[in-house]
């Protein structure tokens, strides 16, 4: 995701705006991703499969405008994905269970500190959810999505600057919540 | 425990190095998406309704677009009229011809990962009529299954020959490209869609998946001697019981009836030694006699009690403990009391004062313990020592020895009930009428019998009990599908919300299912959690049994099913054995070992195997059996490695066992060789086995 737009996917890109079989290759490139951002955020599956499809119809509806501004396409994907999940939030607000989106690794040295990591991790993602929508969006793009800050600052619309501000906004109101009397 | 990120610009800025804020994006970031249940159906179908549309829109006239340039210069307007003219025609064609869609779609309202009943027939919906012949014979079905096929407009029911799928099973049913509409279209590229059915039905409400338990059940029912007064116990080996008769006679009888002798008369109370033999008082003496029929003189004393501490022989005189033959009291009791209990391990004992206070009494320290509620009538032990139970407030309690965490776990039961606790947690309460059962935790109450169930008292293999109805001797068998079904429904529910929290990943809740020893086989990192690809999507229950003679463990054979996204790919199974924590009193897994983990979709695969019913074995299986090959292929031998004679019943994807010869409490092992195919010759996927101890 960090890497820039490649010169292949430039033209298939451009292709995709007029040639079915390469928005089909497109669809296949970057399905998976999508999908697994998705249902991170709506943690339903037919609430995903919903979504998904309809940011992959936008997508098409939408791909004969794409300018091509040096960011990877994908990013153009997550502005959509981002958006129609936003809107589905506003009218109903997940509730399942954050283990059955996030995992971590099982390479822990004994169970016991697998439990206080997994409790640990819990209460991170737990604030994280509970964060005003801007700071959550940045935050999850940031550590779930591995996204760099400019293109997060596009996906969302904001300055780099802005998105930063998020982040740390986000990061310390979760320090605020997990180690009483840190700095909020 | 502190973690560093790996080095990114963006947050250096921003975290400008704060530990604390680095270590919570740390945590952040080294959590991964988990994979998300996948409908290959929904992938693939919107895939086909992003092109279609794409198609669509590529081969409709656009603005500025060849096509229409071609109607704008003047001097091709005849020629416009003309492509207009023929365009109009095909227009004509196509509203002459039904509408339907240019591509072939096939869905399912099935999911992958959401069991439907075995019972119902898989769908499949088409977009657009089809050559029923052609769909029909270009479905194939893994594991292989006979079926009949119903067509309904436009959508095809596959139903099982027998009217039922294989439970816990994903089925992967394909249909080849050739599939085609009347007209020839055909649907391009082959389809598979994957559809799970759900357990089987199961008179128990949790949770096996392996045929469960029967209701609990009361058999074996027989009258041993007559006239009789009180039972006194088993001896170790379950093969004698010894009881008062109404003379004062301390008689003994075998458990089949057989051998019935007078061990001593006047005798005023007795019990049975965990060594076997017998010590009882008579005549103001306290006397042993041996299994074998040699008598000794303990004291020449009179006992008020007389009970065991391994292999000590201790007797309540008065209100001090003593050891047969001891001169000093190893323990007293130190103020007036109305009744005593001592423990089975002889660590402790309960009495109840004069003013009707239960007290607690140490016998190993001069420690005492008084309850905070008050009892009446008889307390009785564990067999572990650890809980006891009572009647008080019109049902049953069960608490801790010191009182401190009375639970009711049965009601209505009358004050003055008597009971009987099992080494496999089965508590037996006499009711008015008749007789109940129910595990100490209160779970499976259920009541066995109206009949009269007088002075109940287990033997210790659990399953059978000894018990007096007008005036005789009696013993009957709660039979494996009724006590020890019991305790298997609690051990498997234990084990299924066990294996529910490793399904989850929740490692914190899977780790409170454990003892000490189940920690340490489930320790090195991913044997609890089975995460990555493929990771663990579900279970069930292959078999489930109570453990031999004596240990009174629980065993379960428990199915992990492997999966990458919803498609199922491998399994393994994992050999579970659950018992009671003594310190906690609670089910407890103790145990657990795991098979090779095997591909699935390689041929028939054993479901589950049940093992609870004397005298038969049945195998499950996920395919239907070419019949001809199950003879020779599933047999059993005997612990001595001696092949059993059985006779065989192959019918709807079942193989029934039935060995006469097999004798309970034996142990056996049941093999399913790779002989066996399933209708299309395809051979078992991998050779199973299984030990389990026959039951009566």
């Amino acid at each position: 995701m960090s890497s820039r737009a490649l010169p292949d996917e430039r033209s298939l890109v451009e292709r995709a705006k007029t040639d079915p079989g390469a928005f089909g290759e497109l669809y296949d490139r970057y399905f998976h991703q999508m999908y697994r951002f998705v249902f991170s955020r709506m943690r339903d599956q037919t609430a995903a499969e919903d979504v998904t499809s309809e940011v992959f119809i936008k997508a098409l509806k939408g791909i004969p405008r794409y300018q091509d501004t040096g960011r990877p396409f994908v990013a153009w994907l997550y502005q959509i994905a981002v958006n129609t999940v936003a809107d589905r939030y506003r009218s109903s607000r997940p509730t399942v269970d954050i283990d059955e989106v996030h995992d971590i690794g099982t390479a822990g040295p004994s169970l016991e500190d697998l439990a206080v990591r997994r409790d640990e991790v819990r209460q991170v993602w737990a604030i994280v959810e509970k964060l005003p929508a801007p700071q959550r969006t940045a935050i999850v793009l940031k550590f779930q999505e591995d996204m760099k800050i400019s293109d997060i600052a596009a996906v969302m619309g904001k300055t780099e600057g802005a998105v930063k501000l998020l982040i740390h906004r986000g990061m310390t109101r979760i320090r605020g919540t997990l180690v009483p009397g840190a700095a909020r | 425990m502190s973690r560093r990120l790996p080095p990114d610009p963006d947050l250096d800025e921003i975290f400008d190095d704060d530990p604390q804020l680095e270590r919570f994006a740390a945590i952040l970031r080294s959590t991964q998406l988990r994979e998300p249940p996948l409908d290959p159906a929904f992938r693939s179908g919107l895939r086909r309704r992003l092109l279609t549309q794409a198609f669509e829109r590529s081969n409709r006239p656009q603005r500025g677009s060849w096509l229409s340039g071609l109607f704008r210069p003047p001097a091709f307007a005849l020629a416009a009229a003309a492509v207009g003219a023929v365009l109009l025609g095909v227009f004509f064609v196509q509203l002459l011809n039904p509408a339907y869609p240019s591509t072939v779609v096939v869905t399912t309202d099935a999911r992958p990962t959401a069991a439907i009943d075995p019972s119902r027939p898989i769908t499949l919906s088409f977009n657009q009529p089809m050559d029923h012949r052609s769909v029909e014979s270009s479905i194939s079905i893994q594991p292989a299954t006979q079926v009949s096929y119903t067509w309904q407009g436009n959508n095809l029911l596959i139903q099982p020959v027998g009217n039922q799928l294989a439970p816990n099973t994903q089925y992967h049913v394909t249909i080849a490209a050739a599939a085609a509409t009347p007209k020839g279209q055909t649907l391009g590229e082959a389809k598979t869609i994957l559809v799970l059915t759900a357990p089987a039905p199961s008179p128990q409400p949790q949770p096996s998946a392996s045929p469960s338990p029967q209701a609990p059940a009361i058999t074996g029912e027989k009258q041993l001697a007559s006239p009789a007064a009180r039972v006194v116990g088993w001896s170790p080996d379950a093969k004698t019981l010894y009881y008062l008769a109404p003379n004062g006679d301390l008689d003994a009888i075998g458990a089949d009836g057989s051998g019935s002798r007078t061990l001593h008369q006047q005798v005023s109370l007795a019990a049975v030694s965990p060594a076997g033999g017998v010590v009882f008082g008579s005549a103001g003496k306290v006397q042993a006699i041996t299994p074998d029929g040699s008598l000794s003189l303990l004291d020449n004393a009179p006992a008020d009690a007389i009970f065991f501490q391994g292999s000590k022989t201790l007797e309540l005189r008065g209100a001090n403990i003593y050891q047969a033959g001891g001169q000093a009291p190893v323990a007293t009791i130190t103020e007036p009391f109305k009744a005593a209990f001592p423990a089975p391990d002889g660590n402790h004992l309960i009495y109840r004062n004069a003013a009707g206070r239960t007290v607690l009494l140490n016998l190993n320290s001069p420690q005492v313990t008084a309850w905070n509620q008050s009892t009446s009538g008889t307390i009785t032990w564990a067999p572990d020592s650890n809980h006891v139970a009572y009647v008080a407030g019109g049902g049953l309690q069960v608490t801790t020895p010191d009182g401190s965490s009375a639970t009711q776990v049965a009601s209505p039961v009358r004050d003055g009930a008597e009971v009987a606790w099992s080494a496999q947690d089965l508590v037996l309460v006499t009711m008015e009428p008749g007789l109940a059962a129910v595990h100490s935790d209160g779970s499976g109450f259920t009541q066995l019998s109206q009949e009269e169930y007088g002075g109940p008292v287990w033997a210790g293999s659990a399953t059978s009990f000894a018990f007096l109805r007008q005036g005789a001797l009696s013993s009957a068998t709660v039979s494996s599908a009724g006590g020890s079904g019991l305790a298997l429904n609690a051990g498997a529910k234990l084990v299924s919300d066990f294996m529910a929290a490793r399904v989850k990943g929740d490692s914190t809740a899977a780790l409170a299912f454990l003892n000490d020893s189940g920690k340490q086989a489930f320790s090195g990192g991913s044997r609890l959690l089975v995460t990555g690809d493929p990771r663990l999507a579900r279970f069930y229950f292959v078999s489930s049994q109570v453990g031999p003679e004596g240990t009174p463990t629980l065993h379960y054979v428990v199915r992990l099913v492997l999966a990458k996204h919803s498609s199922e790919v491998a399994y393994l199974d994992e050999t579970i054995t659950v018992l009671r924590d003594p310190a906690r009193g609670l089910l407890l897994i103790d145990s657990d070992s795991a098979g090779p983990q095997r591909d699935l979709g390689k041929g028939p695969t054993v479901l589950s195997v049940d093992v609870t019913k004397p005298g038969h074995v049945t195998v499950f299986l996920d395919s239907d059996l070419n019949s001809a090959t199950v003879a020779g292929n599933v047999t059993l031998t005997g612990a001595d490695g001696k092949p059993v004679s059985v006779q065989m019943v192959y019918a709807n994807r079942a193989i029934t066992v039935t060995a006469s010869g097999l004798q309970a409490g034996e142990h056996y092992k049941l093999a399913v060789t790779s002989g066996l195919a399933d209708i299309n010759g395809q051979p078992l996927s991998a050779e199973y086995d299984l030990d389990f101890v026959a039951v009566g």
